[in-house]
């Protein structure tokens, strides 16, 4: 994934002091600041990254000698650099500006101080930059948990979602989920043309928003697991009868929970759902799994017998 | 799994109307069948994930159908989109 300058100084109302090569991309999230670069070192320099000049760098070219300025700055513009952006509104040195606008190289610059620049960049390049995928379900959030609720086209995933949200629990995106990769956790979206928007069969697309209210919607949600709804079959199950199996399924290279539930009718998905989201709860934070507690409750009636 | 890149024709695109004739059709077809646009694919029976592709005219897009009626899929879906959805 690449992300372009144009939209960087936009999402992060940055001033532009020299407009650059408009093709040039951010390809890494990651920030260099280039003090050793202005002291002549140039081994393990990354020069693909964006060039942060905060109030150390500036003073360090401020206080050197204007000859050497130039030569040094000169240097560092023969690389082919993203951008250089400077922070708290600092004015970059005449030097910066002349050589950068020879070489097409953009140079920007914000009023933030740099720790806090640095990090809000990385904020958004990392989620700028993030791998993509599409899949086909339903994003739920079930008491404050991320649901993927996937199955087969006409299986009810929709249905499900719609009574979820009647029982007051909130919908992030119906059939098409857009996820993104950040940090390990899984983001899901909806496209922007369908969000809020539902179909359900025989009553065709429906808002959300508009019947429902703007608390039935989310813009966005972590993944925390994946249900898949399949038809029961009664010859041969394989459902986990335990609770405690440890079936994953792999999205974007995340290793993400997923739980099996049959449906037939008469089933109430909805209730499941909610059960399935309180257990998620429940597992994460207790230290214990309702079969080890029968477990050991088995074990103590076996020991009073001896 | 058969596949077929085509360019849509018609002035609106796949737009509301053209995207419920689209999703009918690909509804009859007993193969899993996707749409895919710019890398993304979705599922060519559901209205709301064709609509998310937001499909305009002149975009290109790729339908892939798998199982045992395929090759009537695609050519249904080819043949609608080529026919501009019946628009003038």
């Amino acid at each position: 994934m690449t992300l372009e300058i144009e939209k960087l100084i936009k999402d992060l109302n940055l001033d532009v002091i020299v407009s650059g090569d408009r093709n040039k991309k951010i390809t890494t999230s990651d920030i260099n600041r280039p003090g050793l670069q202005f002291s002549g070192y140039y081994d393990y320099f990354g020069e693909d990254r964006v060039q942060v000049i905060g109030m150390a760098e500036w003073s360090y070219l401020d206080k050197m000698d204007p000859d050497l300025r130039y030569k040094r700055i000169k240097e560092f513009f023969k690389f082919d650099i993203t951008c250089v952006i400077i922070s708290r509104g600092l004015n970059p040195h005449e030097e910066i500006i002349d050589t950068a606008k020879e070489h097409n190289i953009w140079v920007l610059r914000s009023s933030l101080q740099t720790t806090r620049l640095m990090k809000e960049l990385i904020t958004y390049m990392e989620k700028e930059l993030a791998e993509t995928t599409s899949l086909h379900g339903e994003l739920v959030d079930v008491y404050g948990v991320g649901i993927l609720i996937q199955g087969k086209s006409g299986i009810g995933k929709s249905e499900t979602a719609l009574e979820l949200i009647k029982r007051g629990h909130i919908l992030v995106s119906d059939d098409a989920v857009e996820i993104k990769c950040v940090g390990g956790s899984l983001y899901g979206t909806s496209p922007y043309s369908t969000s809020g928007m539902i179909e359900v069969r025989g009553l065709g697309i429906i808002d959300v928003t508009a019947l429902y209210g703007l608390s039935s919607v989310l813009k966005e949600k972590i993944i925390d697991f994946v249900i898949e709804l399949e038809p029961w079959n009664n010859e041969y199950d394989d459902f986990d009868r335990l609770g405690n199996s440890n079936e994953t399924v792999e999205i974007l290279g995340v290793s993400i929970k997923k739980v099996r539930i049959p449906i037939r009718p008469g089933r109430n998905l909805a209730v499941i759902i909610e059960a399935a989201a309180a257990n998620y709860r429940y597992l994460t934070t207790s230290s214990i799994s309702p079969v080890e507690i029968i477990d050991k409750r088995i074990e103590e009636i076996n020991q009073k017998k001896v | 799994m058969v596949s077929k890149e085509v360019v849509v024709l018609n002035s609106t695109g796949i737009h509301a109307r053209p995207a419920a004739i689209f999703v009918k059709t690909a509804s009859g077809f007993k193969s899993d069948i996707t749409v895919s646009k710019d890398g993304k694919s979705v599922s060519a029976k559901s209205i709301i994930s064709v609509l998310s592709l937001c499909i305009n005219k002149d975009s290109k897009i790729t339908i892939s159908a798998n199982g045992e009626d395929e090759n009537e899929a695609i050519k249904a879906l080819v043949d609608l989109i080529d026919s501009k959805f019946g628009e003038e």
